[in-house]
């Protein structure tokens, strides 16, 4: 099956004490490990033993890792990322806590992408005998799960390429220059699956992090979402609004070190053999969001 | 009370103690490109002409750095006159 979905994000962080806060408390994550400066959390829906990691010092992207079904995924995937030009370091088991072996490429956009076939089950938090719809004590936001992220590069249509060749991802949306085919590209949406989007990336300064997602179900939720960030003072960035580009609703926000977090519901089922919807830079405000339809440098320039 | 001074005209803003310049000055009215507001994005900066300003809060070095504060960079989602 290959990529099953992009597994854990890894950032940096500037405060642990502050993350701590809105990540488990305005947010909902749960700790699951704290060892040698990096905090370990899981949503409650996720089975895995974590999908963030927090460092502290600094800010920005240190990785994402991507989880594959079979153990076979992984020679596969270094053999395309390889003959795609890019260097790819073998990583034993336990390097990263919880998490198998497999592989770390360096990718063509100059982000770090992690690749494993597993990491320890915990289970989520409503089991699987007879399961409990939620968990009756979620904290603040309560997400089930991380979603997504956006990523900038210098080479959209070469990340394109690279993820396509690599990952077996297909775009379901994208920004070009123009409708025709030889356009140059400013953005696209990626997945390897039904999901609208595993990962995205658009056109900007090499190695950035735009924003890494959690899943919500709803606008129900994507509104109370918004009401807790302005209980615990978090520094929204837009959103409530939906995007165009996907049809997701959303709040963009800010976790205490500058890291943008968006929160993302909806999106329509994604099919390798559905037509990709393109967007032209004149409506690309609208394509990002739906109602302001109004968009600053900042949307591209506000990167960690 | 800290005040920052807006060049070039001169216009003379009151910060409450422990306010940011970037909360002064849009309180005051004034616009520019900002972002995150939490010290990570670097966006905010602006040119400290003279004076001081501290970061109660840990600057990213990536973010602003020696060189920058040293040639007064302020920035101004952190600074506090
Ligand atoms: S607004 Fe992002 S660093 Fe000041
Ligand atoms: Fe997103």
């Amino acid at each position: 099956m290959g990529v099953l979905r992009m597994g854990y994000a890894h950032v940096r962080v500037t405060d642990m004490a502050e993350a701590k806060e809105h990540y488990a408390n305005t947010l909902g994550l749960y700790e699951v490990l704290e060892e040698d400066g990096r905090v370990y959390y899981k949503g409650w829906d996720e089975w895995d033993h974590h999908s963030v990691v927090l460092e502290e010092g600094g800010v920005g992207l240190v990785k994402f890792g991507f989880k594959v079904q079979y153990e076979d995924d992984i020679d596969d995937i270094e053999k395309k990322a390889q003959s795609f030009g890019c260097t790819v370091a073998r990583m034993s088991e336990g390097e990263n806590p919880e998490v198998s072996d497999g592989i770390r490429i360096f990718t063509p956009s100059e982000h770090v992408f992690e690749v494993y076939h597993s990491q320890t089950l915990i289970g989520t938090e409503v089991g699987t005998h007879n399961p409990e719809s939620f968990p009756r004590h979620l904290v603040g936001v309560g997400v089930p799960a991380i979603d997504h992220a956006l990523i900038t590069a210098a080479d959209v249509k070469g990340m394109e390429r690279f993820l396509t060749h690599t990952f077996g991802f297909f775009a379901t949306e994208r920004v070009q220059t123009s409708f025709d085919v030889d356009a140059d590209h400013i953005g696209t949406w990626m997945t390897s699956t039904n999901q609208i989007h595993q990962l995205a990336v658009i056109q900007g300064p090499q190695g950035k992090l735009h924003h890494f997602a959690f899943k919500l179900a709803d606008w129900t939720e994507v509104g109370h979402a918004a009401d807790l960030f302005s209980m615990d003072e978090v520094s929204i960035d837009i959103g409530p609004t939906r995007h165009g580009i996907t049809r997701g609703q959303t709040v963009y926000f800010f976790d205490p070190s500058g890291n943008r977090n968006e929160v993302f519901a909806g999106g329509y089922a994604a099919y390798p053999d559905r037509p990709v919807s393109i967007w032209t830079p004149d409506k690309l405000a609208k394509g990002i969001f739906y109602h302001a339809r109004e968009l600053n440098d900042s949307f591209t320039s506000v990167l960690t | 009370m800290p005040t920052v001074t807006v060049c070039p005209t001169g216009e003379a803003i009151y910060l409450a103690p422990d306010e940011t310049v970037l909360s002064g000055l849009y309180a005051a009215g004034f616009a520019y490109a900002i972002g995150c507001r939490r010290g990570g994005c670097g966006i905010c900066k602006v040119d400290l002409v003279s004076g001081r300003v501290a970061y109660n809060r840990t600057i990213a070095e990536t973010v602003l750095t020696a060189d920058e504060r040293a040639a007064g960079t302020c920035l101004t989602c952190r600074a506090v006159p």
